[in-house]
């Protein structure tokens, strides 16, 4: 680990945030995106977190690295006969997203964001600490 | 009777000579100035990536934590370095304002 190691780990962990908030953004916005039945739909996009480098024992990790997979794009079918994309029964196909969870998703990234600024603000001011050691 | 001849006195050798202790010498002082210039170095180069990460966020691409990030990163350890430095000069000043 570099003589910065713990700011480069909570900076993963903040990049990793982002990308949750990405993504929610994403679905958010997405979320109306009624298609023809038969065709896909909008997959929303989940990001996952693993240990970056893998966990050693004994030994400080090196953050969280973050991918992101895509849900169905089956979507779900909905009873919609005014829009232009409707078939004979007056069904489309709307992405399979739910909201609450998009937006409880957004409120925990959020917060994971903010710990994570605050670990580096704390690192920062040991360090700062350390640089006083002797005078 | 013949005196024998008095043989000649072998050098020391522990003792060094004048031509291999005066690199010796010259090699603490590289050694010191070696690390201040590997300090500055690398303090250069943090300054480098936060510059590019500040010059990325300008033109509106990258990301806001890694720029903060960059730039507290460059901040410490300009800090650190400059911290580090101080201490080793200061150590200088009292060595050479020693009075005998």
């Amino acid at each position: 680990m570099s003589l910065f190691g713990p700011i480069d780990v909570s900076g993963t962990g903040v990049d990793a945030m982002q990308t949750w908030i990405d993504t929610s953004a994403g679905n958010i916005a997405n979320a109306n995106d009624a298609v023809p039945v038969g065709t896909p739909a909008y997959a929303a996009e989940t990001p996952v977190f693993t240990p970056a480098g893998g966990s050693v024992p004994g030994q400080p990790g090196e953050g969280v690295a973050t991918s992101v997979v895509l849900g169905s794009s089956a979507g779900v079918l909905a009873y919609d006969p005014s829009s232009p994309l409707a078939n004979a029964q007056g069904e489309v196909v709307m992405p399979d997203v739910s909201m609450s969870n998009q937006l409880v998703g957004l409120i925990e990234a959020q917060m994971g964001y903010q710990a994570d600024t605050t670990a580096i603000a704390r690192a920062v001011a040991a360090y700062n600490s350390g640089l006083t050691i002797g005078s | 009777m013949a005196i024998a001849p008095i043989p000649p006195v072998p050098p020391l050798p522990q003792t060094p000579s004048p031509l291999t202790a005066a690199p010796a010498a010259g090699g603490g002082g590289d050694a010191f100035t070696g690390l201040v210039a590997k300090a500055v170095d690398a303090l250069q180069s943090t300054q480098t990536v936060a510059s590019a990460a500040e010059a990325r966020a300008a033109a509106g691409q990258g990301n806001l934590a890694d720029v903060m990030i960059a730039a507290t990163k460059a901040s410490l350890e300009t800090q650190v370095t400059t911290d580090l430095l101080d201490k080793a000069l200061a150590s200088y000043d009292a060595i050479m304002n020693m009075t005998f």
